[in-house]
């Protein structure tokens, strides 16, 4: 009993790095794994074969995939509790779709663009608007529920707002928009990544504050408030970086479908709802899932050729069935 | 049988939880207070049965207490000090509280369920706490207060009314608290586990602990509290030993005519609705 939840935190942990480590050595080509390593690690360029080159291609796809999906992992977990509905996804506020429009603004009308900076950081503006204009709503309003409302409300409005968009574009520039509305891992050069990593860490941050929290507001509101346990300062903060890390991914990669609802499904029945354990295991879990059907994405041949398919579909159509067999099997 | 920490009454000198002039107010403004110019208190040792009519403000008596509510005037006390200067892990140490209803909207084990409790008192761990020897031992205690020892391996959901309010007060006890205060907690029980609750919270008081319950039945208050307290129109209608107040005047002022009081075999007296 007492190994239990250390070894599959340990064990979970593992399945994610190997997952890491091993994804970059396998795609649509195939390199030799030792000589293209051994380049990579002279950083030296100039002096890489092929092999190392399409490696280093490779690396910040598998990183960006690694950080998403362990991002919206979380993220979906810390909903579900918060929202107290087994339901709520990373998206359930609105902040994909208000991330899309944010996103889908530049991407039309380029001419915005420049001064707009880039899509992403337009993405995560409108997204954590309407994480901020939800919370606003809800804090004013006398209704348990007015949180979730508001965050569907939101969504409409946005969604509104997004076809608004898609009617006054350019008709040559809807291809565009529709596959950022894919999701997507599709990156070169290791900005993309590695810009992500400062707001998954504020996120990260505020969430292993709140765990303590986290556990006693999934048992009862009102029992956790008299346990010391401020139900509403908790409450605002953990959505807060919820929505920060689904924000963020959102504007890096476009809407991933599903993570954050598989993921704290398939754990739960395992950790139990001490956050302490399970989100870090929503993390490993959500970290290797992506990263795998990122690699399935790269490598799939369709139609006899490299479909290269836009990771959100492929993660919605292995995770809809999974997620159907594990409501089948919770009834057993 | 571990008993809570600091039970017993003389730990510290003036060891009690005491409202004085509380008033209480709800809604838009100008508010209506729910509770003015209240004064009541608990002591440890004592079993303390609040009744009242509905909407009396019972239940907000007992979230005012547990330092739940924003307080229009007065103050709350504990042990002296004004709860508001208290620290929230403090005051969740002295005082438990246990709403009327609970309704986890996730899966939980009665080992989990009171390891929550145990966590309050700093049995815990950040994600293993229920298999760690300290608060193992803190979770059997609070299950053996309330003898449930046998059911901690089961699935709070599939647990009956009665085994359940049993669990959900050692997990409020796993707090280890000198207060412990219950919203209706033999609401939705048979009347076998009615007595058995009472009996059972009786127990708890005379081992040092200050149990309060809000409750609509005299006829238990009668039976297994020290002291009742009636509440009518945002104040004390009458505070005393609960035969001493089963009386036509006063129950009369608080459900008008529609009871009728009669005596049971052993001389205790009886109310039952006309």
């Amino acid at each position: 009993m007492t190994a239990r939840p250390r070894f599959l935190l340990f064990a979970l942990g593992l399945f994610s790095l190997a997952c890491a480590f091993v994804a970059p050595l396998f795609g649509a080509e195939s390199i030799a794994m030792r000589v293209a390593v051994q380049e990579w690690f002279t950083f030296n360029p100039a002096d890489w074969s092929m092999h190392a080159r399409i490696l280093d291609l490779r690396l910040p796809r598998v990183l960006l995939a690694w950080l998403s999906g362990g991002a919206l992992a979380m993220a979906g977990a810390t909903m579900q509790t918060l929202l107290r509905n087994g339901l709520a996804t990373p998206y359930t506020l609105g902040v994909s779709t208000a991330g899309t429009f944010g996103a889908f603004l530049c991407l039309a009308f380029p001419s915005l663009g420049g001064w707009l900076f880039l899509p992403r950081f337009v993405a995560l503006a409108f997204a954590l608007l309407a994480t901020g204009l939800v919370l606003l709503v809800a804090r004013r309003s006398p209704r348990s529920d007015g949180l979730i409302l508001a965050g569907v409300t939101l969504n409409f409005l946005f969604g509104a707002a997004l076809m608004l968009v898609r009617y006054l574009a350019d008709p040559y520039r809807l291809a565009v928009l529709d596959r950022w509305l894919m999701g997507s891992l599709d990156v070169v050069g290791f900005q993309t990544p590695l810009g992500l990593i400062p707001w998954l860490l504020v996120g990260l941050f505020i969430l292993v504050r709140l765990t303590p929290a986290l556990d006693q507001l999934a048992f009862d509101t009102e029992l956790a408030a008299s346990r010391g346990f401020d139900p509403k300062r908790a409450q605002r903060n953990g959505l807060l970086a919820a929505s920060l890390l689904a924000a963020a991914v959102v504007a890096h990669t476009g809407p991933i479908g599903f993570i954050g609802l598989l993921v704290p499904h398939a754990l739960r029945r395992f950790t139990g709802m001490r956050h302490g354990l399970m989100l870090p295991a929503c993390w490993f879990l959500g970290s290797g899932f992506l990263v795998l059907a990122d690699l399935c994405a790269r490598s799939l041949e369709l139609f006899g050729r490299h479909s290269d398919l836009p990771v959100g579909i492929l993660t919605s159509l292995i995770g809809a069935p999974f997620f159907l067999l594990l409501l089948l099997k919770e009834r057993n | 049988m571990a008993l809570p920490r600091n039970a017993g009454a003389g730990h510290h000198g003036g060891v009690s939880l005491r409202a004085t002039t509380l008033t209480v107010a709800f809604g838009p403004k100008p508010q209506t207070p729910v509770l003015q110019d209240l004064d009541f208190e608990l002591e440890p040792g004592r079993f303390d049965v609040i009744v009242g009519a509905n909407g009396v403000g019972k239940s907000t008596l007992l979230r005012a207490l547990a330092g739940l509510l924003p307080l229009q005037g007065g103050k709350v006390l504990l042990d002296g000090k004004s709860l508001a200067k208290i620290s929230l892990p403090d005051r969740a140490r002295a005082i438990g509280f246990l709403p009327q209803e609970i309704q986890p909207a996730f899966a939980y084990t009665v080992e989990q369920a009171v390891g929550l409790g145990a966590r309050v008192a700093g049995h815990g761990h950040w994600f293993d706490t229920e298999s760690k020897p300290k608060a193992t031992r803190a979770i059997d205690a609070a299950l053996n207060l309330v003898d449930a020892l046998d059911l901690r391996g089961r699935r709070l959901s599939e647990l009956s009314g009665g085994e359940r309010r049993r669990v959900l007060i050692a997990s409020v006890l796993a707090q280890e608290p000198q207060y412990l205060l219950l919203d209706e907690p033999a609401a939705m029980l048979d009347l076998h586990h009615q007595a058995e609750l009472f009996r059972l919270l009786a127990r708890l008081a005379s081992s040092g602990l200050s149990v309060a319950c809000v409750t609509h039945d005299w006829n238990l208050a009668v039976g297994f509290a020290d002291r009742l307290t009636v509440l009518k129109e945002r104040n004390v209608l009458a505070c005393g030993a609960p035969a001493d107040l089963m009386v036509p005047n006063i129950l009369q002022q608080v459900y008008g005519d529609s009871f009728s009081l009669l005596h049971h075999e052993d001389g205790r007296p009886v109310v039952v609705p006309r």
